[in-house]
C-alpha cells in the first residue's frame, strides 16, 4: 500500500506563510513517490473512471442544497465566482479578477467564452441573477454567511404580517446588506452595507453556483431535477439510486480540460460491498465513513488509501436551555472531563485531529488547543465546578446519537466512561437520523448530543451560526459573542483579525455550549493501478475530496 | 367462484385503504421530519426557512387536508412527486418495480427448480443419508440471515475472480449478459431461505399424504408407483407449497430490503428505506401502499390456485 497522508499542520509548523508551507509540502509528497503529476508518463486522457458513492442525492437544487452527497454531484457540474486553492484561500473561478476599490465594494472580471452545457455563453446577468437568487430567496440557507445581516425592510415585514393576519404564514427571510449588479456585459459589481471579510470565501461554494438565468426564469431548465453549469462534465445519464453518468464537456474554458472521457458515480449504500468492489476493480474511488476501512484494504498493493485533513469537525452538542445544564459550570465541567484524543483513538483510530471551535488547519487563526480554556483534561477541576452548581452528588444525563454516524456511538461510549469518573452518569440515547436531528435542534428533546458540521473554507462561515439568536437550540444567545462574531467579519485587517477569532472562540470554549471534539477527515481510497494523476488538495472543508481535482485524473489503461 | 372472487376484491381495497391511512398518520406522527433532511441539521432552528420548506410541500396544512389531497390523488394514479428528488413517485414505483418484480420472480423460480425435488427426494428416501442432507441443508438455509450470508458472498467474491461483479446493478440495456451477471448473487440470496422452506414443506406434506387411505389404496389396486407419487403424492402436498410461495412472493414484491440495500439493487425496497429513513412522506406513503398491493394481490392469487389444485375446495 502506498499510504499518503495530507496533514496541513504538520506542513504548517514554522513560520512559513499558509501558501507557501503547503506548495512546499505538496511538493515533498510528490517527491516522496505518492502520486505521479507528470501527465504523459503515467495516465492517458480519456476512458471512463466509476466512483462509488454510498446514497442517492437530496434536493439538487444547487442554491439551496444542503447535503455533502449532493455537493459531491454538483461540484463537478457547476463553478462559482471564486474556487479555493490547495489552502482553501480563495482564487479566480468563473471571475478572472476582482478589484475591491474600498472594503465595501467587490468589482468582478467575469471570464469570457464561459459556455453552460446547454451551448450558451456565461454573461454578467446569469451571475447576477444566481447570487441574488441564493441571497434573496427565503429558502436559501447558505446566504447569512454571504454579507453582514440587516434589518429587513419595514414594507416587507408589514405584508408579512399582514399576511399572517389573513391566516397565511409568510416568511420575511433572512435580508443580506449584499447589492449584486451587472457593471458591463462581463463585469458584476457587489456592493455590502459593512466591510465583511469572508465575503470571497462565502462566494467559493456549491451553493453560490452560477446557474444559466433566462433558462432557469423561464422554465425551460428545472434545476431540481437537472444539472447544467459550467463545469468540466455534463449529465449524461441519471438512472435513480442506480447511478449517475457524467461526461466531458468538450467547451469547458480551461485549457486542457477534463481528461476522462466520462465519470460514473455508482452508487453503492453498502460500505462492505463498496470495500469489495474497490478489490475487483468494479469502482476505481470511493470515500469511506468508517476509518477502519483504511486499515482493512491496507494489505492490497493495487490500492492507496489517503487521509485528507478537513476542517469539519465532530461536535457534543451541549443543550443549555436544559435545568441541569443551564449553569456555565457545569457545561464547563464536561469540558474538562473530556479526553478529545482518547475519543480520537477509540472512535478514528486515531484518524482525526483533536480541535477547537476554529479547525486546527485553519492554522493561522486556531488557537492551540492546550491553550484552549476548558480543552485540557482536568476531572478534579470538573468536579469541583460540578460542586459549586450544586452537583456534589453528580448528575446523570442522557446523550443522543445516531448509528447513521457511525463513529460517533462509540464517542459516546467513551465519553460515558470518560464523564463517569467526575460523576456524571450518561445514558446514551439513539435514533434514526431523522429522529436524531429533529431532537437535537429543537431546543428541548435532547441533553447532550454529538453530530458534525462541515467546517467550509473560513472558520467564520461555521461560527456565523453560533450567534444572532441562530444557536437558542442549545442554549447559547451571548451578546458578546454576537458581538464578536459581528466583529470579526467586519475585520479586514488580518492581525485583527486573528485576535478577534481567537476571542471568540475562547468566548465559546468558555460557554460550553458547542464543543468541538476532533475532526471528521476525508478518508479516501482509490486504485493505484488504474487511475493516475490522483491528488488531493491539502485540506477540505465541504466533505468533497475531488472537487477541482477529478478533472485532472486520467487512466493508465 | 365470481361471487367470492368479488368479496375478496372488496376486501383487498378496504385492507390496503386502512393501510394507506394508518402510514399516512404513522408517517406523521414520528418525530423528524423532511425539512431537516432538506435544510440540513446546522439550518433547521431557523423558523423561517422551515416555514418556507412546510409551505412548499403542502405540510403547512391541517393533517386532514394533506391526507385528502394525497387520497383523492393516489386513486387517480397520481402519486404524487419525491420530496428529496422531484422525481415523479409513480415513474420511479414503475422502473424499480420491474427489477423488484424480476428479482422476486428470479428467486422463487429457482426456489422452485431446486426445493422440490430435493423435497420430493427426502420424503421419498425418508431417514436416508439425502434425507439427512436435505434436513440440514435447509435448517442451515432457514437459520441463515440475508445480510450475513450476502456479506460473506461479497466478500468470497471480491477475494476470488469468479467473473461476477461484486454490488453492481447492471440494467439491462447495458447488455443481457452483465444484467444476468448482476443478478446472481442477489437471486441466490433471496432465493436460500424460501428453498428451504420450500424443502421441508414438500419433505412434510409428502410424508404425510404416503400415508394416507388413497395412496394406500392406489397402491393396492396396482397403479405404478411413479403414478401414485406423481399423480396423487405430490399433487396433494403442492398444496401448502403453493401457499407458502404465496405468502413468500408477497414478501419478495413489497420488497426484498436488505438484499437490495446490500447489493445496490434500484428497487422498490431500497426506495422504501430511503422514503421512511429520509421522511419523504409520498415516497414512503406510496411504497407501502404498492407492497400492501402486492402482498393482497399474492394471497388473491394463492386462493384461487388452491382451488385449481385441490377440488375438494369450492368457493
Amino acid at each position: 500500500m502506498t499510504k499518503r497522508m495530507v496533514d496541513l499542520d504538520g506542513l504548517l509548523a514554522g513560520s512559513l506563510s499558509r501558501r507557501t508551507a503547503v506548495k512546499a509540502g505538496l511538493f515533498s509528497a510528490v517527491a516522496l513517490g505518492g502520486i505521479g503529476v507528470n501527465r504523459s508518463v503515467h495516465g492517458q486522457a480519456g476512458g471512463r473512471l466509476v466512483i462509488g458513492k454510498p446514497g442517492e442525492v437530496l434536493n439538487l437544487d444547487p442554491h439551496f442544497s444542503s447535503s455533502q452527497i449532493t455537493w459531491e454531484i454538483q461540484a463537478v457540474v457547476y463553478e462559482s465566482l471564486v474556487f479555493l486553492d490547495d489552502t482553501l484561500s480563495p482564487v479566480p473561478g468563473l471571475a478572472e479578477s476582482w478589484e475591491t476599490p474600498d472594503d465595501r465594494t467587490y468589482v468582478f472580471a467575469l471570464r469570457q467564452g464561459v459556455m453552460f452545457h446547454n451551448g450558451r455563453e456565461m454573461t454578467a446577468d446569469d451571475v447576477v441573477y444566481s447570487l441574488r437568487r441564493v441571497l434573496e430567496s427565503p429558502e436559501s440557507w447558505w446566504n447569512v454567511k454571504m454579507g453582514p445581516a440587516v434589518e429587513p425592510d419595514p414594507a416587507t415585514v408589514e405584508a408579512a404580517a399582514s399576511a399572517e393576519a389573513m391566516g397565511t404564514p409568510t416568511p420575511v427571510g433572512n435580508r443580506i446588506g449584499v447589492t449584486v449588479e451587472a457593471t458591463g456585459d462581463y463585469q458584476v459589481t457587489a456592493t455590502l452595507t459593512e466591510a465583511y471579510s469572508p465575503f470571497l470565501q462565502s462566494l467559493s461554494a456549491t451553493t453560490t453556483s452560477i446557474v444559466p438565468a433566462a433558462e432557469v426564469e423561464s422554465g425551460e431548465i428545472d434545476i431540481t431535477t437537472t444539472l447544467v453549469g459550467t463545469g468540466p462534465f455534463r449529465v449524461v445519464e441519471h438512472a435513480p439510486d442506480q447511478r449517475w453518468v457524467f461526461g466531458k464537456f468538450a467547451e469547458y474554458w480551461q485549457p486542457g480540460g477534463a481528461q476522462l472521457d466520462e465519470v460514473v458515480w455508482q452508487i453503492i449504500p453498502d460500505e462492505t460491498a463498496r470495500v469489495a468492489s474497490l478489490r475487483t476493480g468494479e469502482v476505481q474511488l470511493a470515500l469511506f465513513e468508517n476509518p477502519a476501512v483504511l486499515d482493512l484494504l491496507a494489505s492490497d498493493e493495487n490500492i492507496t488509501t489517503v487521509e485528507q485533513t478537513t476542517t469539519n469537525y465532530y461536535i457534543l452538542f451541549v443543550n443549555g436551555n436544559q435545568p441541569e445544564l443551564a449553569d456555565q459550570r457545569v457545561r464547563q465541567a464536561i469540558s474538562l472531563a473530556m479526553d478529545r484524543e482518547e475519543i480520537n483513538q477509540a472512535a478514528l483510530f486515531g484518524r482525526g485531529t483533536v480541535t477547537g471551535p476554529i479547525a486546527q488547519a485553519f492554522s493561522e487563526l486556531a488557537t492551540p488547543i492546550t491553550e484552549l480554556p476548558f480543552y485540557s483534561r482536568d476531572v478534579e477541576r470538573a468536579r469541583a465546578l460540578l460542586a459549586e452548581a450544586g452537583f456534589e452528588e453528580g448528575l446523570a444525563l442522557q446523550l443522543l446519537v445516531t448509528p447513521a454516524l457511525a463513529a460517533t456511538v462509540t464517542m459516546a461510549e467513551v465519553l460515558q466512561e470518560q464523564l463517569a469518573e467526575a460523576g456524571i452518569e450518561i445514558e446514551i440515547v439513539q435514533r434514526d437520523l431523522a429522529t436524531f436531528v429533529a431532537d437535537y435542534t429543537d431546543g428541548e428533546s435532547s441533553q447532550l448530543a454529538i453530530s458534525w458540521w462541515a467546517g467550509y473554507s473560513d472558520p467564520y462561515l461555521i461560527l456565523v451560526e453560533l450567534g444572532n439568536g441562530q444557536a437558542t437550540f442549545i442554549g447559547m444567545d451571548d451578546p458578546a459573542v454576537d458581538d464578536l462574531i459581528s466583529r470579526a467579519a467586519a475585520a479586514t485587517d488580518p492581525a485583527t483579525r486573528v485576535t478577534i477569532m481567537r476571542e471568540l472562540e475562547a468566548a465559546i470554549a468558555t460557554l460550553g455550549n458547542f464543543q468541538p471534539m476532533v475532526t471528521r477527515n476525508n478518508f479516501i481510497a482509490y486504485r493505484n493501478d488504474q487511475l493516475a494523476n490522483v491528488t488531493f488538495a491539502a485540506a477540505d472543508g465541504f466533505g468533497l475530496p475531488l472537487w477541482h481535482n477529478l478533472k485532472d485524473m486520467t487512466l493508465t489503461q | 367462484m365470481g361471487r367470492y372472487i368479488a368479496t375478496r376484491i372488496l376486501t383487498a381495497c378496504l385492507t390496503i385503504w386502512g393501510v394507506a391511512t394508518i402510514v399516512f398518520l404513522l408517517m406523521h406522527l414520528i418525530p423528524g421530519g423532511i425539512v431537516e433532511a432538506l435544510a440540513g441539521p446546522a439550518v433547521s432552528q431557523r423558523p423561517e426557512l422551515v416555514a418556507r420548506i412546510m409551505e412548499k410541500y403542502g405540510l403547512d396544512q391541517p393533517l386532514i387536508v394533506q391526507y385528502g389531497k394525497w387520497l383523492g390523488n393516489a386513486l387517480r394514479g397520481d402519486l404524487g412527486v419525491s420530496l428529496g428528488t422531484n422525481l415523479p413517485i409513480m415513474d420511479e414505483i414503475v422502473r424499480k418495480g420491474r427489477i423488484t418484480i424480476e428479482l422476486a420472480g428470479a428467486a422463487t423460480l429457482v426456489s422452485l427448480l431446486i426445493g422440490v425435488p430435493m423435497g420430493l427426494l427426502a420424503a421419498l428416501r425418508s431417514r436416508s443419508g439425502v434425507d439427512g442432507f436435505v434436513r440440514i441443508t435447509a435448517l442451515v438455509g432457514l437459520s441463515i440471515p440475508d445480510f450475513v450470508l450476502g456479506t460473506l458472498l461479497i466478500y468470497f467474491v471480491s477475494t476470488r475472480d469468479i467473473g461476477l461483479p461484486v454490488s453492481q446493478y447492471i440494467p439491462w440495456s447495458d447488455g443481457v449478459g452483465g444484467h444476468v451477471k448482476s443478478m446472481v448473487m442477489p437471486t441466490f440470496v433471496l432465493a436460500v431461505g424460501i428453498t428451504a422452506v420450500v424443502m421441508r414443506v414438500i419433505r412434510a406434506s409428502m410424508l404425510d399424504v404416503l400415508n394416507e387411505p388413497y395412496v394406500v389404496t392406489a397402491r393396492a389396486k396396482g397403479v405404478r408407483e411413479r403414478m401414485v407419487i406423481t399423480r396423487h403424492v405430490l399433487r396433494a402436498a403442492l398444496i401448502p407449497t403453493v401457499t407458502i410461495v404465496g405468502i413468500n412472493m408477497g414478501y419478495l414484491l413489497s420488497g426484498a430490503i436488505i438484499v437490495e440495500q446490500l447489493f445496490s439493487v434500484p428497487g422498490l425496497g431500497r426506495y422504501a428505506i430511503q422514503g421512511i429513513l429520509g421522511r419523504d412522506y409520498p415516497v414512503a406513503q406510496a411504497t407501502v401502499v404498492v407492497g400492501t398491493l402486492a402482498f393482497v394481490l399474492a394471497n388473491l392469487v394463492t386462493d384461487i390456485l388452491y382451488a385449481y389444485l385441490d377440488p375438494r375446495i369450492k368457493y
